[in-house]
């Protein structure tokens, strides 16, 4: 288990916490703080989905330990990275996850 | 991997007690707490650029916002919270949810890994826009839209706020008055940080072509300092019908668009840069939207008019 997953088991978490919190509680603003609960779990979990696309080619040329451990395979192809094509299992959650890997959750900045 | 379970369970801990909190103050100032947790879990995903913002918009900017909010509804909530659902939709509530939660887990472990990316294409591309932080690439060219409909959004809030001004008021100056006494270690400490904090956050818009950084960030400090000034006395908001002040909020967005239209004339699409001049537009439109959106941010903590033009 990586870090990245126990990461998505937390953005599980956070989402069901948060819609419980919008189901159970009256007040519009604790309404308002679950559903924010909800939103960072989502996010979380689609930065995991991405992490574990983009983990092998770090945009800032830094990454995980595992790959600093590997340093010639960094130098020779820094940023040559081919996904395999036609994924036969790849649905709604490959779909998704290309266009979040790109931004690689940058668009936290509208939240 | 220890540091990330025990980063995990904390921050699923205090987003359960923000829940079960009975306060809602409480539970605001858990939520914050939250915020700040959450950045660094981005930390830990090696999203630096999230992290930032999770922790200027998540954690400060939206603290500040629920906290005014909490303190205003305080006495308009209470009989609201004494429609609390019974015993039977509770537990069904939380069967509910955790069944979601599983089923969210579930799907976690067996994520295609490594699975398709366009960061390889991002990085590729990186040069023609003259950056070299490719999540700035991505906000500032590949998707520079989002980035422009971010600003308008957030002047639509503001207008939103100015429009719970009271007719009286209209035009006045935003917040109430702050009594801060000018011997008090706020006002100190307020002295203290407002030249640094104006340092950091130009700093930190300056670095986003570089590294972890931007626009947003950027003003989220620069409004943060403007805050602190503010509630510790030192500077008093300007009236919000100042005509300089509205052309400092649309700056922004203004030359963001209009830059983005010269672009059927130069590059063949809306919001295209000529390659030669890519990294000089981008600077061009991320100034004034720096200034727009920490002005924004500032006058949203800051609330509707509650005082007249004086």
């Amino acid at each position: 288990m990586s870090g990245a997953t126990v990461y998505g088991l937390c953005g599980a978490a956070l989402v069901g916490f948060g819609l419980f919190g919008l189901i159970v509680h009256p007040e519009p603003l604790r309404k308002i703080l679950a559903f924010n609960l909800i939103g960072g779990g989502v996010f979380l979990l689609f930065g995991v989905v991405a992490r574990k696309g983009a983990a092998r080619e770090s945009a800032y040329g830094r990454g995980s330990a595992r790959q600093r451990r590997r340093p010639e395979r960094q130098l020779v192809r820094p940023l040559r990275f081919e996904p395999e094509e036609q994924r036969p299992h790849g649905g709604l959650v490959q779909r998704a996850h290309c266009r979040w890997t790109l931004a690689a959750g940058a668009r936290a900045s509208g939240s | 991997m220890v540091f990330d379970i025990g980063l995990a369970v904390l921050v699923v801990a205090v987003a359960a007690w923000t829940i079960a909190a009975r306060d809602v103050f409480a539970a605001v100032v858990s939520f914050v707490a939250y915020g700040l947790l959450l950045a660094l879990v981005w930390v830990r995903l090696a999203a630096p650029d999230v992290a930032l913002t999770e922790a200027a918009i998540g954690g400060g900017l939206t603290g500040g916002l629920l906290i005014g909010a909490s303190s205003r509804l305080r006495g308009i909530e209470a009989p609201a919270a004494n429609e609390k659902p019974g015993r039977g939709p509770w537990l069904a509530a939380a069967l509910l949810c955790s069944l979601v939660s599983i089923g969210l887990a579930m799907i976690v472990p067996v994520l295609p890994e490594p699975s398709p990316t366009l960061a390889s294409q991002a990085a590729a591309n990186l040069a023609a826009t003259g950056l070299s932080n490719p999540v700035t690439a991505v906000l500032m060219a590949y998707r520079a839209i989002d980035t422009l409909l971010e600003t308008v959004v957030l002047l639509l809030a503001l207008l939103a706020v100015w429009s719970l001004a009271p007719d009286r008021f209209w035009g006045g100056l935003p917040g109430r008055r702050q009594n801060a006494d000018p011997e008090s270690v706020l006002t100190f400490a307020a002295q203290l940080l407002v030249p640094m904090g104006i340092l950091i956050g130009i700093h930190i818009f300056w670095i986003g072509s570089v590294a972890p950084g931007g626009e947003f960030q950027g003003a989220t400090i620069l409004a943060a300092v403007w805050i602190l000034a503010a509630m510790a006395g030192l500077v008093e908001g300007p009236p919000v019908s100042r005509q300089w002040l509205r052309l400092m909020l649309v700056a922004g967005p203004a030359v963001f668009f209009m830059i983005g239209l010269a672009g059927f004339a130069t590059a063949g699409a809306f919001l295209a840069y000529p390659e030669a001049h890519a990294k000089l537009l981008i600077l061009i439109i991320e100034v004034p939207v720096t200034l727009s959106i920490a002005a924004t941010l500032a006058l949203l903590l800051a609330g509707p008019p509650e005082r007249g033009p004086q």
